[in-house]
């Protein structure tokens, strides 16, 4: 429990949202404060006379709380510690909690003494593009890289594991309405009345909006009172989901938007079993904006000083949370929003010195009611300099006219200790932008507003551009209505828009920059976070990047956290006056997701760690783990990679003995191996035969009835696709096995082939990869271990050849048992159902206990399978063709089949193309890197010619004793004899090899026959 | 078709599922109860050049929908349509179905086993929408996904025939065998903030 005094010198006694009744410790660079209930870090901060909270990216200048919203440029601070940390949050969107803790960011060693401030010192010299300028292109950029990313920090993130989880989730709305301000909350319940399922979303701990910091009212009663009734008629609808501290930060195609529910952010720690965040996806028929606008602020010399701040927000903090966010007050507007503000805090004690306006004339009643409380009123004005260094201490104004002229006018400085600035309202148009919406400028509010859609969106109230309240309520009320009715829900006659009290306001005057009083070097940022200035627009302007993104990119105007909410306007509305344009012409920069960042645990939610996937596991996984086995990932599904057997531990040296052990096994006695991952495929159909005729290469007219062959096809662009064995069970019916890499493709090549190219043809193909347990049994002694577990069946040559396929049963277990090889010896798969599996491996490793059968992993079987040549994934990986994989044989010329017009293309037959060959160190011991680059000669001068590379490799093969690899060189088949050089630049390895023949053991395959 | 039973059949989720409650302990008891449905016949059907409605119907002794993605009778068997011309079949294992199948359909007609190819989980409990909703991107929504239809789908990543047995809401959820640990464990880790009670 974090305790302080209870000072909180600029709370006002009553009034605000705050809870007096519940106040909660926090810590802010390790200094106790006590705030409220209902605080915002940044009002809290404010409360205890925090005025100074970070410093700025690049110039490491103080800066202060500058808004109350999520536009935030500078209050960026460093959340919580240890696992929970969380660099770049905004304090003015972070909700108080007791515990708290947050540090200030980008200062060393402090916030007060912060010797990077030195670059504030050289600001003449770093100006846009200066470490591009200087340093790019020299020797030791990447030297001096390091140092201008640490001075130019945004905050450090940690590598402690996350302690808390994430979830996801999906929402399906006929109308989700982004914004629950006034015109969000109208169209909700509108639509909600309809019967419509309607999402109602809101970034903020509770609905209202800008009420919230408003002193307006609705049919006589105070703004807030209609909000909350609505709110609760809202929540007594049962189709109506309403998601509050949820940001909506993308929006996508088919109307689909992202948003983010921060669940727990607003505790110490998440409850048990709950989130800290979870984030949606909500489908929508139609989407309302109501996302409102954020305010912009004037752009001036010294605009960025602790104690400037945006006009609407020093009125959120005296309204929504009863803090003065200064002593002493004066007011910089260019509309009648400075007389509001300077109402408002007169209201809440603030001493207001003056409010500066640069029109003269022009202004509504709310001067009148200011005058008449005898603030002072400078009219045809502005601020031209402002004086203090870690917080605001006055301001100098001056008569605007004369500055313009470019004469030196009088200045007059005015002691404060707070500044209210604004600078005009710009429509939240981020999520209509998202979606490719265009936004069209319009010049009354000098602002940007949705354009033509692509999307069912439509905006309403201030993100349109309707800033009154009045017009906002009547936006919703008839956005909400139609789009029901658009949709087929009933409506029923129009309500009233309710009765507001707002006073008529005057006009708005553009002014996108106060010009510098002559003769001085101003300081008039218009992008704070990123330390652009607007000489730094105009610097590149002239330097000829005229255009917005350019500039966006030359500049980082508009980058960083907060993407340029409060500056990309002003930002383009100084470059359109450079160039002596409209700013419509210039255009404004394309909004992009996220609306505000999204911490990337949101996006993983629940997929991490063993979940980051699905993984698959085969019938006997729980055995291999039982039994020694080191598991490997192979695509999804875990696989054994070898066993280790009782006694020994886990080193290299074991694994390379289990590995040898298992090699040595299948040639010498009996291996069996877990094969369940092969893909299975059950054809069934009078046209079955002609079906896998055309699939395949080669012919199957003629595969009788309890007959396995080998197949290869190819994609409809003649490189080759899969290779498996297929086996006719019935007259009708075939069971075809694919590579575990291609099982998905290769099914759904044969869905796309029978529904959409020849629905004519009688097959129906289903997956049968889970239903069926598959095991190998290979080696010398697998005919006597299969006689053992099968006493009925005739395992003699004779009565059951190689590719012969027989069904039977194993002990009451159906089976299927296969002579088929993939490791070059005698060889047998046993097929039973899945969930008999285990009980079916049990059996063999029995049968096989006196006849030296061992398991085998995934090392093994490379070995095994490299020694034949024969080719897996990493050979038929998309690039060869049939011919050079050495099928070219197979390749029937009595049918057609799919890909064989374009395997006949020239340079798909071209017989210089890779070819598979072996490949074996000529000092017979250096392993050969997979992945390994074929040359003729390492010393070659780049660019050096690439021959080919290596597919596979065996770091020993211990039936040959030598490493041996398979690899695809260009014309491959010539060179067999020849030495050719394997280079890993990487790991700067080079090899010479001789070329073999793919096949180095048995080649003439007589273990497999016998 | 050999003696069933003699050898045992092997859940996947063997050792994986343990009976217990996880998670939170909500006043009003666990919000998800989870649990295997086996052993049962899965059976795929699918017409060839014949129409099955009236054969299938006479072997089952229930007519299955002609309209895809929705289902006909109670579980004993269970008929899901899947597709043009195509349905899954499941009941609880006893007879051999797909034997049966054969015999009684047109040689034309496909039909495969897949009991073993498939793990049925039965998810139910007052928060079951809101789970589903964490991993699938369907509308399960009464309203959208009503008692008696299913839906084929991903569901935390994996490929998916989700039955709506009825609005309370119960769901059977077919899943592939070699996913089935994976699915239970995040049904299991989605389910624990509403308190899960597995059977």
């Amino acid at each position: 429990m974090i305790r302080g005094k209870e000072q909180q010198p600029f709370r006002i006694s009553s009034g605000g949202e705050i809870e007096r009744t519940q106040p909660l410790g926090f810590r802010f660079d390790g200094k106790n404060y006590i705030g409220y209930q209902g605080d915002t870090l940044a009002s809290a901060l404010l409360a205890n006379g925090v005025r100074l909270v970070g410093r700025s990216f690049k110039y490491h200048r103080p800066r202060g709380i500058y808004s109350a919203g999520p536009e935030e440029p500078n209050a960026l601070v460093h959340l919580r510690s240890g696992g929970r940390q969380e660099p770049n949050t905004r304090a003015t969107q972070i909700e108080l909690f007791a515990g708290l803790e947050a540090k200030s960011q980008n200062r060393w060693p402090n916030l007060k003494l912060d010797l990077m401030g030195v670059n504030d010192l050289a600001s003449r010299f770093l100006v846009a593009g200066f470490y591009y300028k200087t340093f790019m292109g020299l020797p030791g950029w990447h030297f001096y890289e390091h140092f201008i990313r640490k001075a130019a920090g945004m905050g450090a993130a940690e590598h402690i594991p996350d302690p808390d989880s994430y979830d996801k989730m999906h929402g399906h709305a006929d109308i989700v309405v982004i914004g629950a301000g006034p015109a969000g909350l109208a169209a909700a319940l509108q639509a909600g009345e309809t019967g419509a399922r309607v999402f109602l979303i809101d970034e903020n701990d509770r609905p209202g909006g800008r009420l919230r910091a408003e002193q307006e009212s609705i049919d006589g009663r105070p703004a807030m009172d209609w909000a909350n009734e609505t709110v609760a008629a809202l929540q007594d609808m049962e189709n109506v989901t309403l998601l509050t501290r949820t940001t909506a930060f993308g929006y996508y195609d088919g109307d689909t938007i992202g948003a983010v529910e921060r669940v727990s952010d607003h505790l110490l720690a998440p409850a048990p079993y709950k989130v800290r965040q979870r984030r949606w996806l909500i489908h929508a028929k139609r989407v309302l904006l109501a996302t409102g606008a954020t305010e912009r602020p004037l752009v001036f010399d010294g605009n960025d000083r602790p104690g400037v701040m945006l006009a609407g927000a020093a009125r959120a903090y005296a309204t929504r949370f009863a803090v003065q966010a200064g002593k002493s007050a004066v007011i910089f507007a260019n509309s009648d929003d400075g007389y509001r503000t300077a109402l408002d805090l007169a209201y809440a004690g603030i001493d207001v010195r003056g409010v500066i306006d640069p029109r003269t004339g022009g202004q509504g009643e709310l001067k009148d009611r200011v005058a008449a409380r005898g603030i002072d009123i400078v009219e045809g004005a502005a601020v031209v300099r402002t004086h203090g260094y870690l917080g605001l201490a006055g301001v100098d104004i001056a008569d605007l006219e004369t500055l313009r002229s470019g004469r030196m006018p009088e200045t007059r400085f005015i002691p404060c200790d707070l500044l209210a600035t604004g600078g005009g309202w710009s429509p939240n148009v981020h999520l209509h932008s998202h979606q490719s919406g265009r936004p069209v400028f319009d010049p009354a509010i000098a602002a940007f507003v949705p354009g033509a859609s692509r999307m069912n969106d439509r905006s309403i109230g201030a993100a349109r551009g309707r800033f009154s309240l009045a017009e906002c309520l009547a936006d919703g009320i008839a956005a909400g209505r139609e789009t029901a009715q658009g949709l087929g829900f009933p409506v029923g006659s129009s309500p009233a828009t309710p009765a507001t009290d707002e006073p008529a306001t005057g006009s708005f005057m553009t002014l996108w920059q106060v010009p510098a009083l002559p003769g001085r070097k101003a300081r008039s940022f218009v992008d704070l976070q990123d330390d652009v200035a607007a000489s730094d627009v105009k610097l590149a302007e002239s330097e000829g990047y005229v255009s917005v993104e350019h500039l966006k990119r030359y500049t980082t105007l508009g980058m960083g956290t907060d993407q340029g909410k409060t500056s990309n306007i002003n930002g383009h509305g100084i470059l359109a006056e450079a160039r002596g344009m409209d700013i419509a012409a210039v255009g404004t920069t394309t909004f992009r997701p996220p609306y505000t960042p999204v911490a990337i645990g949101a996006f993983a939610g629940r997929e991490r760690g063993r979940h980051a996937h699905p993984v698959r596991r085969t019938p006997m996984h729980d055995w291999h783990l039982a039994n020694g086995a080191k598991m490997i990932e192979a695509g999804l599904w875990m696989r054994p990679q070898y066993y280790l057997q009782p006694g020994e531990t886990p080193s290299r040296a074991a694994m390379d003995e289990a590995i040898i052990r298992e090699t040595l096994a299948v040639r010498n006695a009996a291996g069996i191996s877990d094969v369940s991952t092969l893909g299975k495929i059950d054809i069934q159909g009078a046209d079955a035969a002609e079906f896998l005729n055309r699939v395949y290469i080669n012919g199957w007219k003629t595969l009788a009835i309890g007959k396995a062959r080998y197949g290869v096809m190819l994609r409809e662009d003649g490189i080759a696709l899969d290779d498996g064995t297929t086996s006719r069970i019935g007259e009708n019916h075939y069971y075809m096995t694919t590579t575990t890499a291609e099982a998905g493709p290769v099914m759904q090549h044969l869905e796309v082939l029978l529904q959409v190219h020849w629905p004519d043809l009688d097959v129906k193909v289903a997956s049968v990869t889970d239903e069926w347990a598959a095991m190998a049994i290979a080696g010398p002694n697998s005919r006597a271990i299969l006689s053992a577990l099968f006493p009925n069946t005739d395992f003699s040559n004779d009565a059951f050849p190689f590719m012969g396929v027989r069904e039977t049963d194993l002990g009451g277990i159906p089976a299927r048992i296969f002579r088929i090889s993939f490791s070059g010896e005698l060889a047998y798969e046993i097929a039973v159902p899945a969930d008999y599996g285990t009980a079916a491996w049990e059996r063999c490793i029995e049968a096989g206990a006196g006849h030296g059968l061992l398991p085998y992993g995934m090392e093994a079987l490379g070995i095994l399978r490299i020694e034949k040549g024969h080719v897996t994934v990493s050979e038929i990986d998309g690039r060869h063709t049939a011919g050079d994989l050495g099928f070219g044989g197979m390749m029937s010329t009595k049918k057609r089949f799919v890909g064989d017009a374009m395997a006949a293309r020239e340079g798909m037959a071209d017989p210089s193309r890779p070819a598979l060959v072996g490949l074996t160190p000529l000092d017979g011991k250096t392993r050969i890197r997979a992945g390994s680059v074929l040359v003729a000669d390492p010393k070659t001068p780049p660019p050096v010619p690439k021959l080919g590379h290596v597919s596979s490799s065996a770091y020993l093969s211990p039936n040959l004793g030598r490493p041996i690899s398979l690899g695809m060189l260009k014309g491959g088949r010539e060179r067999i004899g020849e030495t050719v050089w394997a280079v890993f630049p990487l790991r700067n390895e080079a090899v010479e090899c001789r070329v073999t023949a793919p096949v180095v053991y048995d080649e003439e395959g007589a273990r497999l026959h016998g | 078709m050999a003696d069933l039973a003699s050898p045992q059949r092997r859940s996947a989720l063997e050792g994986v599922l343990v009976p217990g409650d996880f998670g939170a302990t909500p006043f009003n008891g666990p919000g998800i109860l989870l649990s295997e449905r086996g052993p049962l016949s899965v059976v795929q059907i699918e017409a060839g050049t014949e129409d099955l409605t009236a054969a299938a119907g006479n072997a089952l002794g229930i007519a299955p929908s002609g309209m895809p993605n929705e289902a006909a009778g109670t579980g004993r068997p269970r008929i899901l349509g899947t597709g043009t011309g195509r349905w899954l079949i499941s009941e609880p294992e006893g007879r051999d179905l797909a034997a049966h199948l054969r015999a009684s359909l047109p040689e034309s007609a496909a039909v495969t086993g897949l009991s073993h190819a498939r793990v049925c989980l039965r998810l139910s409990g007052r928060d079951a929408r809101t789970l589903l909703a964490k991993g699938c991107g369907i509308d399960i929504h009464p309203d959208a996904f009503r008692p008696d239809t299913s839906r084929m789908t991903s569901l935390f990543h994996c490929a998916a025939l989700i039955d709506c047995r009825s609005a309370e809401p119960v769901y059977d959820i077919y899943v592939h065998r070699s996913y089935a640990v994976h699915l239970f464990e995040m049904l299991l880790d989605g389910a624990l903030e509403f308190g899960c009670r597995v059977a």
